[in-house]
């Protein structure tokens, strides 16, 4: 292959799935190109087809799926024609993939170092040199100790680490081009961006070529030189990172970068932006553009004429009749904020509350002298990794699980029994809870109706007749048709699917709801749908949230105050801006620096992994990982949650004023 | 495919004539153009004795399915929804009855109580009641994790709601499933207990029965009385087990 | 890992607990008591009462189960009633046959069970799949003594290839002996053959569409390889998880089989026993019986839990 030969070369990509006896194409006259060293993102949400375009690349579709046209070009050699031997060589030596849930990823029965070794077994190398071949990768990846890794099975290693151990085997083999699929979706925060920076280090070392692939803008942005916008099985637009996210020319591109929250704006400035409509179903032959009816700028040849991938200026190309007005895209939602009822009353006080449970015998210690209050219809915002015990807190607010001996929490001033079962009508009511995956949180088997209707009698003890025209009533408040009622959550939408979640917590009129990631499994569309929609409900309901995210984007937009934990204690807590504007607690830097739009140079990178909590460190929770710790008293003495200003607090040994000028930031306004 | 095979499996059951004709007079005569299957030692038809079995094995084989599905599932829901000591010691006591296979169980009840149909069906029946019940408490214990019940729990749901209302229509495909597989081992078990001897009253037409009163005679090369029985209890229990199989392929 | 197989001897041993009590309560239930079922209705009263003291049937229940279950832990578990000798003699040589009987069928079906699972997930969807799966549900519901029969028929009386009872006369070969316990055991293995091969090939089958097999064929791993090192690991845990499990309708089948072909096998012992309500013999019977399956499970999981790094090595390090 010469230099400037393209390391892989898409060239009007078809692919079909047989659903029944159908075989439908799922992929359409997708062609894009990766020259050496170069890196592509393709972006899109879900069942748009990247995954499967991945796939077809690696010669991995699965049976019911096939390359119907087009062609696959890696090397300069056409990957639907190589024999088996040969598609088996081009997998050990020209192309590696990354995938997305390294825990199944690898094979759970044989020891990790022997899954790493076979990649140099395959490469040739004598069997002697494979020990320390496995060492030496496993450091570039930067694991600690390598020696003790090796010999371990995967179940008993953090999923960061396993997605280092899955580089290590991708870039073994020094390929020409990696190919990754939603490397980092499911990992906390810091650890994703530890691996990100890992990728982009690796690369350019080796000088490889890499497709990535993800619905995460911002990571796509941060990692790519070119990306690739897919819908339903197209390429809508194609181009530099730079021109496509910050210059977009296509009415698709606009619409997803707008409902997305960046952080500049709040919710009380503007409404996130939305893009009407939903996609449509697998293999539909539609006439003219795919998009069409969901386009604000669709005109009549839109309908009838399908465009053609048009070059633009500047190297780029768009799949749209009319580019140049994509900038001016009319809004699909208007910009006013509803306007909220200032209030600051108490409306739930926590007090001392901890959370222990037992593990084969040892203590975890979900929560540790939790303080925390909310004040009516306000928005307060739980922020933290895995372990951090938010869902916990959670639950215990809920009753659903019990906490321990001394704490007490109340409710508009009357103390909130332990389990939901002692707890007053009136208590359960007025405390409800959106699920995180509503295709787990709605019966299956019962109908829309049934779902709200029930909720509506049992918590407003209504009887079926009143209880009918009740559920209607919330349908609407939550903008749905009323001719889903009938309808079974499989037939919904994600998004339709969390309004009906939303519509139950909503059916007894309560002063608080609890959502816990109502939008992590929505599509970046729907879920800017949703918020707006959540807005707008507190608006006109007075009612709070205690509102669970790790996207600290959406909680920057979303919430009035913030609280942020780590290993069950809470290590800030702090109106939103406060939070986010600094002086932060050493955590809370190392959490803002780790989101993918940091700008580079940035980034704290936080030394180990987070502590098991049946396991605390001595002293301060955060010091075997903190960047910032000053010394002995970090690890002996746990500092306490001291409220240093005005409604706002920190767990932290440095004072504020020493914190303020380490991280040279000027104290906001709280 | 499944489907047609189990129906024409199935087509034996539909002959249920009543009345079984006797004929004394032409003992074990082999098969022939008056007797299809020849006559038994009594002399009697060993054709209508067939088909009149048929219907004796399914009424008692359903009856025990019935009664063991019934009762299993709510054992299993109960011990999958509440868990905990219930479970721990629910499910020893499902284990103890488990370790002692069908038969013998069948065989020592049947001693007591002596031959008797609905003996039979509640014995079997009960004795069933332990496997269905291990099947529904898994497919319980996997809702009991989803969030809807939590959900239900957040409305102060009282734990039979829970258990009949939102998790029961979830578990029916499973039950389902378990019935008719069960319903095969029923007829099975149905006959091999009459055959040992165990079970039903001798004048009722058996196929069991029918084997054991005749195995004796093989060895005069005497062999319809019992291949006939035989085969029909073959076609019959294959056919039923390919409609469970069927039914099972046609929920995923 | 040691805890695990701790816990796990401690549960079967709770188990077999309650099953002595299930087992006990079972035969007092039945109407009468055993000194009038053993004499029969037209003995004396004062002969019922007479056997009812000297079997010490009629003391208090508590005491009598307490006296059992103690006798029972020291190897002595009451005189059959029927045979006037030691349960335990009696158990013990039904249980060395029918061990014999249940070894030659195990030692058939296995392999072949697995086999044919493995064979039918590699051409899934194809003639040879469908053939196996099939023919495997086929085999599994004709009843021992339907299948026992016509083979009784074909290969005995007809064919006279094998002799139609197990029992090989007294001091023969090994040869001679399994030359007599092949037929009697083919009953048993189709019973088993259905349900192990549709096992083993739903765990080939997950295992195959896995997510590591996909890394694992990405890498470049030839098929060969895959199927060896990856797949058979991982498929073949759910596997020996059932097998054990299916020792109970292999008792089950044991019972008719060995009426069928006059085997003195536990079977065949425990079927006396009810006819003529021997309870000690049964009671006995019935506990060991538990035993062995108890004994069977716990060795299946011990296996499993070997075979398993998740269990074996624990938790995260």
């Amino acid at each position: 292959m010469t230099p400037n030969e393209r390391v892989l070369l898409v060239d009007n990509l078809g692919i079909e799935y047989k659903v029944g006896t159908e075989w439908k194409k799922a992929v359409r006259d997708v062609s894009f190109s990766i020259g050496r060293g170069e890196s592509l993102g393709l972006v899109g949400e879900s069942g748009c087809g990247k995954t499967t375009v991945a796939m077809a690349i690696m010669h991995y579709l699965p049976r019911n799926g096939r390359v119907s046209e087009g062609s696959i070009r890696l090397g300069g050699r056409e990957v639907e024609q190589l024999s088996p031997s040969e598609l088996r060589e081009m997998r050990v030596n020209q192309v590696s993939m990354v995938y997305q849930d390294p825990a199944k990823s690898l094979n759970p029965s044989i020891r990790v170092g022997r899954q790493v070794e076979d990649v140099f077994e395959l490469m040739g190398f004598p069997k002697d040199e494979w020990d320390d071949r496995v060492i030496d990768i496993l450091e570039r990846v930067q694991i600690a100790e390598p020696g003790r890794v090796v010999r371990r099975y995967p179940h008993q290693l953090s999923g960061g680490m396993l997605q280092r151990v899955v580089i290590a085997m991708a870039i073994a083999s020094e390929p020409e081009l990696l190919v990754l699929d939603e490397p980092t979706t499911g990992l906390d925060a810091t650890v994703e961006a530890e691996v990100l920076d890992l990728i982009s280090n690796l690369r350019a070392e080796m000088g490889t070529s890499v497709l990535f692939i993800s619905h995460n803008l911002a990571v796509i942005r941060k990692m790519c030189d070119k990306v690739g916008v897919l819908y339903a099985g197209r390429l809508f637009a194609e181009g530099s990172a730079e021109s496509i996210f910050t210059d977009p020319r296509h009415p698709y591109t606009v619409g997803l970068l707008r409902s997305l929250p960046t952080g500049d704006v709040s919710r009380d400035e503007a409404k996130l932006d939305t893009i009407p409509g939903t996609l449509p179903p697998l293999g539909a032959e539609i006439v003219g553009c795919v998009y069409a009816e969901r386009c604000p700028i669709v005109q009549g040849i839109c309908r009838e004429e399908e465009p053609g991938l048009n070059p633009l200026e500047g190297n780029r190309t768009s799949r749209c009749h009319f580019p140049e007005r994509a900038p001016d895209l009319p809004r699909t939602v208007a910009e006013t904020p509803p306007q909220r009822q200032a209030s600051d009353s108490t409306l739930l006080e926590i007090t001392d509350t901890s959370k222990t449970f037992e593990q084969e015998g040892r203590p975890v210690f979900a929560l540790s002298d939790v303080d925390l209050s909310i004040k009516v219809g306000e928005t307060v915002a739980l922020v933290g990794e895995s372990g951090s015990g938010k869902s916990t807190l959670a639950k215990v607010i809920l009753g659903i699980h019990v906490p321990d001996e001394g704490g007490v929490i109340e409710l508009g001033g009357d103390v909130l029994e332990d389990s939901v079962q002692s707890r007053s009508g009136d208590s359960i009511r007025s405390v409800q809870m959106v699920f995180q995956n509503p295709d787990s949180a709605l019966n299956r088997r019962h109908s829309v109706r049934r779902i709200v209707g029930r909720a509506v009698q049992r918590l407003r003890g209504l009887g079926r007749k009143k209880a009918n025209e009740h559920t209607r009533d919330l349908l609407t408040e939550v903008r749905m048709g009323h001719q889903h009622l009938s309808a079974k959550p499989s037939h919904l939408s994600g998004g339709l699917k969390q309004r009906v979640a939303i519509a139950r917590a909503f059916a007894g009129s309560p002063a608080l709801v609890v959502l816990d990631e109502p939008t992590s499994a929505l599509d970046v569309s729907v879920q800017a749908a949703i918020i707006n929609l959540l807005s707008d409900l507190q608006a006109e309901e007075n009612v709070a949230y205690l509102f669970i995210s790790h996207d600290l984007n959406v909680v920057r937009y979303l919430a009035d105050r913030v609280a942020v934990m780590y290993l069950g204690r809470l290590m800030e807590v702090g109106p939103a801006r406060r939070i986010f504007g600094g002086p932060h607690h050493p955590y809370t830097e190392a959490l803002l620096s780790a989101a993918p739009d940091r700008e580079e140079g940035t980034r704290i990178r936080l030394e180990g992994e987070i502590p098991a909590a049946s396991d605390p460190p001595p002293g301060c929770p955060f010091q075997t990982r903190c960047h910032r710790k000053i010394g002995e008293i970090c690890e002996t003495v746990e500092p306490p949650l001291a409220e240093v200003e005005s409604g706002y607090s920190i767990r932290c040994h440095i004072p504020i004023e020493e914190l303020a000028r380490l991280q040279q930031t000027v104290p906001q306004d709280s | 495919m499944w489907v047609f095979l189990a129906i024409f499996g199935e087509a034996i059951a539909p002959f249920n004539p009543l009345g079984v004709p006797e004929d004394v007079l032409n003992r074990l005569d082999s098969p022939s153009a008056d007797h299809w299957f020849g006559t038994d030692q009594l002399g009697r038809d060993v054709f209508s004795r067939v088909l009149a079995g048929a219907r004796q094995a399914l009424t008692v084989a359903l009856g025990a399915t019935v009664l063991g599905t019934v009762l299993g599932t709510l054992v299993g829901l109960i011990v999958g929804y509440f868990g905990g000591i219930v479970d721990d010691i629910i499910s020893r006591i499902l284990d103890a009855f488990l370790s002692i296979p069908l038969v013998i169980t069948g065989m020592i009840a049947l001693t007591a109580l002596g031959p008797n149909t609905v003996g039979v069906v509640i014995v079997i029946g009960l004795v069933f009641t332990p496997l269905i019940a291990k099947t529904v408490r898994a497919a319980v214990l996997a809702e009991r994790q989803l969030d809807y019940v939590s959900a239900a729990q957040l409305r102060r749901e009282n734990p039979l709601h829970i258990m009949v209302v939102e998790i029961l229509p979830n578990v029916t495909n499973v039950i389902t499933v378990e019935f008719t597989v069960r319903l095969g081992y029923a007829i099975f078990t149905v006959l091999a207990l009459s055959f040992l001897g165990f079970g039903i009253e001798p004048s009722v037409p058996d196929w069991g029965l029918a084997i054991a009163n005749h195995y004796q005679f093989l060895t005069n090369d005497v062999w319809w009385p019992v291949l006939f029985p035989a085969a029909a209890i073959a076609s019959l229990v294959v056919g039923i087990n390919l409609l469970s199989d069927g039914i099972a392929q046609a929920y995923e | 890992m040691t805890r695990f197989v701790l816990r796990r001897i401690g549960l079967a041993l709770i188990t077999l607990f309650v099953l002595s009590i299930l087992i006990f309560i079972g035969t007092q239930l039945l109407p009468g008591n055993v000194g009038r079922r053993v004499l029969g209705p037209f003995a004396t009263q004062e002969a019922v009462d007479a056997l009812n003291e000297r079997l010490g049937t009629d003391r208090a229940l508590v005491v009598q189960y307490g006296d059992w279950i103690g006798s029972a832990v020291q190897g002595d578990l009451g005189d059959s009633i029927s045979f006037s000798r030691p349960v335990t003699e009696l158990l013990g040589r039904a249980l060395r046959n029918s061990a014999k009987l249940a070894l030659v069928s195990f030692i058939i079906v296995v392999p072949l069970g697995v086999l044919g699972g493995i064979i039918a997930a590699l051409k899934r969807g194809k003639l040879t799949d469908r053939l196996i799966t099939v023919g495997g549900l086929s085999a599994t519901v004709i009843p021992e003594f339907v299948s026992g029969i016509v083979l009784i028929i074909v290969f005995a009386v007809w064919l006279d290839w094998f002799p139609g009872t197990a029992t090989a006369p007294p001091d023969s070969g090994f040869i001679t002996q399994l030359h007599h316990l092949i037929l009697p055991a083919i009953p048993l293995v189709l019973v088993l053959f259905g349900y192990i091969a549709r096992i083993t090939r739903a765990g080939m089958i997950e295992a195959l569409e896995s997510d590591y097999v996909r890394t694992a064929t990405l890498k470049g791993l030839p098929r060969t390889t895959i199927i060896r090192r990856e797949v058979l690991r991982n498929a073949l845990l759910p596997t020996i998880a059932v097998v054990a499990s299916q020792i109970g309708y292999l008792i089950g089948g044991l019972v008719v089989v060995e009426v069928l072909f006059n085997y003195q096998g536990i079977g065949r012992l425990l079927f006396d026993a009810a006819q003529k309500a021997d309870f000690p013999l049964l009671a006995g019977g019935v506990l060991v019986v538990g035993a062995a399956f108890q004994v069977s499970m716990l060795l299946a999981d011990i296996a499993y839990s070997l075979l398993n790094p998740r269990i074996r090595v624990g938790g995260k390090a």
